[in-house]
Formats: C-alpha cells, structure tokens, sequence
C-alpha cells in the first residue's frame, strides 16, 4: 500500500529527517521562518488532494511523486530557487523538459495561496539570482509582419 | 682642525681687505693723503722707522683698517638691503625648468620600483605605501619653485619688518663700535690725537694704539662674517631653489627622503630665516645702542689734564668706559647673532614638518561624496576616513590575508583567497613547516614546533570556515573521513597537511565525524601532534559527540588497552571528553547510560591523576547521577590505599550512602530510576530515601511526594519483579508530576486535523502522549483519505478519456 506522506510536502522524508539531530535542527529553523498558514498548506488535506492529482494524471511513481511533494517542500522552505524548479524535476523524475515544466506549473499551484509568503523566503535566499534574473534582458520575440505589405526579400 | 679653520678666516679676510683697498683709495682721499703723510715725513723715510710704532707704523695701520671697517659696514648695508629683496631671476626659473623637466623623468623608475616593491611586497615600497606619496610628489613637483618662493618671500617681509625698524644699519652700528671715534683721520688728528701727543714720549702710546688696531680689526671681522654670511645666502637659496624639484622626488621613495627631501627643506628654511633672524639681533643691539646715551660711565679719579706717562687716562680720553662697555656688548650680539640665526633657522626647518603635518591633518579632514545632514551641516566620508579605512582594508589583507566579502567588491572567490593567505598565514605556515620538519629530523625545538604547526592548523581552519564552498567542502571531507581517505594527506609537512587536519576537525566540531573516522586520524597523527588531536577532541565534545552512538561514546572514554581507542597521543582529546561528561549536555545525554561503568571513572582518574583537584570535581559531578560509581571509585580507592585489591560490598554501600548524603529527593528519584536494576546502589537509595521520611519539609510539592512512601513504593515493585523499564517509566511520571507551573503548562500540538493548536498539559509525557495519539490519529485519517482519493481520480482520468502520459 502507498503510504499517504509521498503527497504531503510537509510530510515526505519527515522520518528520515528526524533521524539526523542535524538536519531535523536546520529543518526545524527553515520551518520557524514559515507562517502557520505555510505549515497548513505543507500538511493539509487540499494539497494532499492536489498531489494526488498530479501523480495520477502524470503517471508518476511512488518515487516520483514523493520528488514532485520534495520539490514543492523545497521551494516553500527555501531550499531550492523556485527558478528551478523544471530542470529539477526534470534530472529528479528523469523525465522531459516540456512534462517537467508542466507538472512544475501545477505543483506551484499547491503553493499559489501562499505565494506572497513563499516569494519573500525565495527572495531571502537567493536574492543574488532573482535580480540577475530581473536584470536579464527578457528576449522579444520577433514581431513577424502582420500588415498586409508582404516582404519580398524574406527568404 | 680648529686653527686650520681660523687661518683659512684669516687669509680671507686679507684676501678680501687686498681687494678691497686698492677701490677704496680711489675714493678716500683724505686718509690716503694722511698716510701718505707719514710716510713721506723724513723721520719716518729711515729703515729705523719701523721700530717707531707710534710714530710711523700704528697710525697708517689705524686709518687704513678703520676705512676698511667703515666700507665693510657700508657693505653690509647694502647687502641687507638686497637680500631682504631677493627673489627667483628669470635665469633661476629657466634653470629650475631644466631642472624639473629632468627630474619628471625619474618618475617612471618610482612606477617601476612600486611595481617590483609590490610584487615581491617589499616593505616601504609597495604600491599601497608609495601611491600616496607619488602623486603628492607629481603633483607638487611642478609648483617646487613658487613654493620656494613663497617661503623666501614670508622670510624676507619678515626681514624688511626689522630692517625698517632698524634703519641705516651702517650708521647704527659704526655709532656703536667707535667707528667714528678711532677710525677716522679727523678722530685720530683731532682730541685723541692731541691725547696721545701728550703721552708720546713713552711706550704706552704705542700700546694704546696697538688696543685700538685690534678693536677695529675685530670690527671688520664681525662685519665681513656678516656680510659674507648674507652674500651666500643669495647664492645658497637660488642654488636650492634650482635643485628644489630632486627634492620633491626624493619625497616619493624612502630611500631617498632622508637625503633630499629632509635635507633641502632644512637647508632652505635655515638660509632663508637666517636673515630675518639675524637682523633680529641687529635690531636687538641697535636697541641697546640707542639706550647708551642715558648711560653715563665715566672713570673715576681721572681729570682733564694729562699727564706722562697715563696711558689709561690717554686710551679713556678716546672712548669713555661706557662706549667700551657697549662696544663688546655690540660685538657679542652681532657675531653670537650669526651662529643663533643658524640655530633658529634650522629650528625653523624642523618646524616645517610640523607645519606639512598639520597641512595633511586639515587634507584629511576634508568630506568626500558629502551630504547635507540634520540642521545642515554637511556630513559624509572625509578624505582621512577614506585613506583610514583604505589604509585599515590594506594591513588587514596584508596581515591576514584576502577577506571573503571586499566591500565594493563583493564575494572573493576561495581560489583568489587561497593566492594571498596574508603574512601571518605565509609566516605561520612557513614556520610550521620549517619547525615541524625540524623537530621530526630531531634537531630542532618540538614544543616551538608544535606550537607552529598549531597555529597553522588554526589558520587553515579559519580559512576553510570563511570559504564560500565551506558545506561542499565539508562534505567532500567527511566522504574522504569516513573512507579513511584523508589520512594520506597528513604524512606530508606542507600546507595541505594543516588543511586536511582543519577539516577533521571542522567535521569533528559539526559531529560529523564518525568514530571510524577519529581513529583512522588518530591512528595517523596521535603521537605527532597531540594537540591536533586534542582539538578534535575539543570539538567533538562540543558538538556533543553529534551522530555517535552512546557505547561508542563510552569507547572512547574508558580507552581500555588494546581497545580500539588505545591510540597514542589520544589523551588530550580524551580529556575533552570527560570534561564533557561531566559537563551539563554530557551529563543529560551520558552519564545515566547504561554504557557509562567505573572503567570510565578510573580512566579519569588515570588522565587526570587520581589525587588531583581535577578529579576530585569530577567525583562531584559525577556523583550527581550516578553516585554507585562515585562511591565503588572511592571505597576501591580507600581499600588500595589499605593495601587491599578491591572493596567489600558493605564498603561501596557505605561509600555510595556517604556520596548521597546531601541528595534532595528529586535528585534521588533521579538516581533510583538508574540504580533500580543495581542492588547496592539501590539500597544506599532507598535507605537515604527513608531517611528523607520524617525530616524534609516538601513544601508545594508535599502532596504530590512523599519520599517515605516512595522508598516503600520501589521496594514493592523491586519485589514484585518489576522490569528495570516498567520502574523507569513510572518514575518519570512521578518526576514530571513534581514539576512547577504544571497547570500553567501549555505546547503547541499538531492535531489529527492537521492543524496546530495548544493545549494545557501536566507534564510533557502527558504532551508525548497527546501528540502521539493524535498522530496516530492523523496517520489513519490520512491515509484512507488518500487512498478514496487516489481512487476517484483514477476514476476521473478514465471517464475523461485521456491517453496516459510518457513519464520516462
């Protein structure tokens, strides 16, 4: 039987993790800077439901899904820039960029009802990377010709 | 060397008297034709004439040397006049543009030694000293000469103030000297002459007049050194007013600023000042000139009439006791005012460095970037804070190396740092590696060597801590640990041996290190360097021996022989970890396991010695938890000092009761749910505990514990067989009942909901208990909610008609 806590954010590893005195105390400080309404999100029953979702509509595995719940751990604790967050689905489910990217747009939105929260902890973090990304010029696309004056020259 | 020197005065002021004369004559019709007069009187036209002093040889002599006196003050006068008006001519300013141009040249060789001084960081001459220096010397190097000038001018008006005051300086001081009176033909012919015909008979005139030769010639010393002193000046000062760029160089190296820099100023302010100083003096005795009238000495005794052969009365009827007096007042002022206008003047130039340090103070007081603050006074960095913090940042990087963080910089990366560990780190390493490879060939000093090679190990550590990549480091260190990998590297006496012993430690110090791991380094450095091992030892006390298990613990402190800890050099970090043990963590963690024996104790006892202060502290604490062992340590200890092998069990029970004399209750119920399974120290519990019985006043807690009622308590469930776990747990009940506050008592638990909230508990067994429960709660809601759902969407996928996706 599939233990419960692979879609739980809060929950996955939760053992292991106590195990280490270690890694439970740096755990335990990433989760004080969180609200309780952070904490809510990562063990409720909605985003219990939501990952469900997910791994029966991707046909994922137990071990995928439990990378998908991490992943989604990792971004709200700050482990992980929420930038990221395809490619690492992508090298952690072994899976393609495009599926990688649209399973990653449906994990954040599990975490869209604290998104304001999450993106101060992102910001705390890896605040280096958000304003090289917002400094980054966002490359245009190429305005194709929509007037009616046909270009010749075009190859 | 003295007389050589008066000689070559001599022979100048003959030399100068030589050229003098033949212009002066001339002119100076009057004393020629007076001497050509004697000379031409038929008593003086005899080759005998020479013996007659008074008649034919004095009084030409006189006339002569008091016209040249009269000239060399006429001389003076002028000089004074043009030297206080001195100034740069075109033909010095061109001279000094040759100069300059000349010297800019050798500001490329200043570039080229800073960049060799700083690459090789030669002291004095790297690019951080010698910058500043540099550019004030390229810069000011070209207003050299107006600077020069700027001086000479300040000490000039200076002059011109005095000179003013003075007036004609001549006339002043030929009034002082007598000039007047003895020197010219009209003095000598006139009263004095008539004075000294009347005593001409004998050889007091001849004497007499002779007094007067060495007056005048005194006089035209003094003013030729006065006039020569003055006509050097101008040459001296436009000589350094041309060199004065070699000067402003020489200020940028060190090598060179003693010998131009230092020595051109002096030299400029001592010539420059020299003249305002000296007319100072002349001031001074024109002063006490003008104050001779309203002196009136006269010797006594003496009338009007002359007698033969009163050559005093002669000499006085010339000039008066007074005139005398302020003649050699005169002569010790002018020529004392020459030698102390040197001294002040070089004063003067010391003054200077007083003066550029307070020009540099005011500099460095100036803000850059300023802004204006509250109540509108600017604020902002000055230029001194700048060149501080510049300078600050500069010996803190040449001291201890490149920082993680420059600020304005940002993050330095490791491998940039690692290029420049700062001198202490060169220096530490260097002499580590010189020492520890000494004392290890046997010739050198091994405390002086293992003291280095601390040091560097202490550096290395504070490195690898301040290394952006200090977790993946960690990491990689604790992989190649724990494969017993890193030990490789401590062979060698370089610098990656203190690296790779910072890291163990840094692993120890994050109980990261496993007890495989400390042996293996143990093993490899133990009786090398104790001390590395001692402060791994340190470490892992510290971390609280993070990630061992409690018996590997108890291993590692008890080191029986041939055990795995049987490592030599392993002491020190031994000790590290009895002091732990009997610290607060390590009594919480430790000293109740089971692990824990008196082989523990007598181990202590034998690092730290058996009678030492030291071990006596520990017995205290440890006795606080585990009294059996403090007592079996003491009754053993006694029955050896009897000569006797081991103690009887009377004797360790009496020891034990001794050791919990003064026990509370509470720390007894502590004990007892360790001594439960051990028979005597049981007993000594329990005795002491009925002890308690009528005595202790329980105060708040006299409802909840009765230590009687206890000791009877324990014995019961001792003879109803009760497993040493079944005692534990109910003795942690009773001990969490005796807690404070207990209803005030509240911890935040997370429901079976899933939601967090508070509750009020009696203790935190009965909180262990609620979350427990609750989560288990949670665990089966949890888990069949998940199931429906993972059904249900199964469901839906399969009604929605989608195909399934490629996940791999």
């Amino acid at each position: 039987m599939t233990s419960y806590t692979i879609y739980i954010p809060g929950e996955v590893d939760l053992q292991e993790i106590l195990q280490s005195p270690l890694i439970w105390k740096e755990f335990q400080q990433r989760w004080a800077v969180g609200s309780p309404r952070l904490s809510d999100l990562l063990f409720g029953v909605d985003t219990m439901n939501k990952m469900i979702d997910i791994s029966v509509d991707f046909e994922l595995t137990d071990e995928q899904t439990a990378n998908v719940s991490r992943a989604v751990r990792d971004i709200a604790l700050g482990y992980v820039y929420i930038g990221d967050l395809a490619a690492v689905l992508q090298k952690q489910l072994g899976i393609e960029q495009k599926i990688a990217s649209e399973i990653g747009g449906s994990a954040l939105e599990i975490l869209r009802p604290c998104m304001d929260e999450i993106k101060k902890i992102q910001l705390a973090r890896f605040r280096n990377r958000i304003e090289q990304a917002a400094t980054k010029p966002i490359d245009q696309p190429k305005q194709e010709n929509t007037s009616n004056i046909i270009n010749l020259r075009k190859p | 060397m003295r007389s050589k020197r008066i000689k070559t005065a001599i022979v100048a002021l003959l030399l100068l008297a030589m050229l003098i004369t033949p212009l002066a004559s001339a002119q100076a019709g009057s004393w020629t034709d007076y001497v050509t007069g004697i000379l031409k009187d038929a008593a003086c036209a005899t080759p005998l004439a020479i013996l007659n002093l008074e008649g034919c040889v004095l009084p030409p002599l006189l006339s002569i040397v008091g016209t040249m006196v009269s000239w060399s003050a006429a001389l003076l006068n002028w000089l004074l006049g043009a030297s206080q008006a001195l100034a740069a001519p075109d033909i010095i300013r061109s001279s000094w543009v040759i100069f300059r141009d000349f010297v800019n040249m050798f500001f490329i060789l200043a570039l080229i030694i800073m960049a060799f001084g700083t690459i090789f960081n030669v002291k004095n001459y790297t690019f951080k000293e010698l910058f500043p220096r540099f550019l004030f010397s390229a810069l000011l190097i070209n207003f050299s000469l107006e600077i020069g000038v700027y001086v000479l001018r300040v000490a000039n008006g200076l002059a011109s103030v005095f000179l003013a005051t003075i007036g004609d300086v001549g006339a002043r001081l030929a009034d002082g000297l007598l000039i007047t009176k003895i020197a010219s033909p009209e003095g000598l012919s006139g009263t004095a002459a008539a004075a000294l015909k009347g005593v001409a008979s004998g050889p007091g005139t001849a004497i007499t007049m002779l007094a007067f030769l060495v007056f005048l010639i005194i006089i035209l010393g003094t003013f030729l050194a006065a006039s020569i002193f003055i006509l050097a000046r101008i040459v001296v000062i436009w000589f350094l007013l041309i060199v004065s760029p070699v000067a402003w160089f020489g200020y940028t190296l060190p090598s060179l600023r003693a010998e131009t820099w230092s020595k051109w100023w002096k030299a400029f302010i001592s010539w420059s000042f020299f003249l305002p100083t000296y007319l100072f003096f002349i001031m001074f005795a024109s002063i006490l000139l003008s104050a001779k009238k309203t002196v009136g000495l006269t010797v006594g005794g003496y009338d009007n009439t002359l007698a033969a052969g009163d050559y005093a009365k002669a000499f006085f009827e010339v000039i008066g006791l007074t005139d005398l007096l302020f003649f050699i007042l005169v002569i010790i002022v002018l020529l004392g005012g020459i030698a102390a206008s040197f001294k002040i003047g070089g004063l003067a130039a010391n003054g200077a460095g007083a003066v550029m340090s307070f020009a540099h103070g005011r500099v460095k007081a100036l803000p850059i970037f300023p802004t204006k603050g509250a109540g509108g006074k600017w604020v902002g960095r000055s230029i001194g804070d700048w060149e501080g913090g510049a300078k600050q940042l500069g010996s803190r990087i040449l001291k201890s190396g490149i920082p993680p963080i420059l600020p304005g910089v940002g993050k330095i990366p490791g491998i940039l740092r690692a290029l420049w560990t700062g001198q202490e780190g060169q220096e530490v390493a260097e002499k580590a590696v010189g020492q520890s490879l000494q004392s290890t060939l046997g010739y050198g000093n091994l405390a002086e060597g293992m003291k280095a090679e601390k040091a560097a190990i202490d550096h290395a550590r504070e490195m690898l801590k301040h290394d952006p990549k200090f977790t993946e480091k960690l990491r990689d260190a604790k992989l190649k640990a724990d494969l017993g990998e890193g030990t490789d590297l401590i062979d060698g006496f370089n610098r990656m041996n203190f690296e790779t012993i910072a890291e163990y430690q840094e692993l120890a110090a994050k109980g990261m290190l496993s007890p495989q791991a400390l042996r293996a380094f143990g093993t490899k450095i133990g009786d090398r360097n104790s001390d590395a091992m001692k402060d791994v030892g340190e470490a892992l006390a510290k971390s609280s021996f993070g990630g061992w298990k409690e018996e590997d613990i108890s291993e590692f402190l008890k080191a029986k022989e041939d055990g795995p800890y049987d490592i030599k050099g392993m002491k020190g970090a031994r000790k590290k970890g009895h002091e732990w043990l009997i610290s607060d963590d390590g009594k919480r963690r430790m000293l109740g396991h089971e692990s824990i024996t008196l082989d523990v104790v007598n181990q202590m006892a034998k690092d730290y010695g058996p009678d030492s202060n030291e071990m006596r502290g520990a017995l205290r604490e440890i006795a606080t938890k585990r009294a059996d062992l403090a007592g079996e340590y003491k009754a053993i200890a006694k029955a050896k000092a009897e000569g006797r092998e081991s103690a009887t069990d009377a004797e360790v029970t009496t020891a034990t009761q001794e050791v919990i004399e003064d026990k509370t209750e509470h720390e007894l119920m502590s004990m007892s749910k360790i001594a439960f399974g051990q028979e005597r120290f049981m007993q000594a519990v329990l005795g002491k505990l009925e002890s308690l019985q009528s005595k202790v006043p329980m105060g708040e807690y006299e409802d909840k514990f009765d230590a009687g009622a206890m000791a009877k308590y324990v014995q019961g469930m001792r003879s109803a067989g009760a497993s040493v776990t079944d005692f534990q747990e109910k003795m942690q009940d009773l001990t969490n009942a005796l807690g404070k506050n207990r209803d005030e008592l509240t911890v935040k638990i997370r429901n079976a909901e899933g939601r967090i909230e508070e509750r009020s508990i009696h203790n935190y067994k009965e909180a262990l208990d609620m979350a427990a429960s609750e989560k288990k709660e949670w665990d089966i809601r949890r888990q069949i909610a998940a199931d429906e759902r993972r059904d249900d969407a199964k469901f839906a996928r399969g009604t929605r008609g989608r195909g399934p996706r490629r996940t791999t």
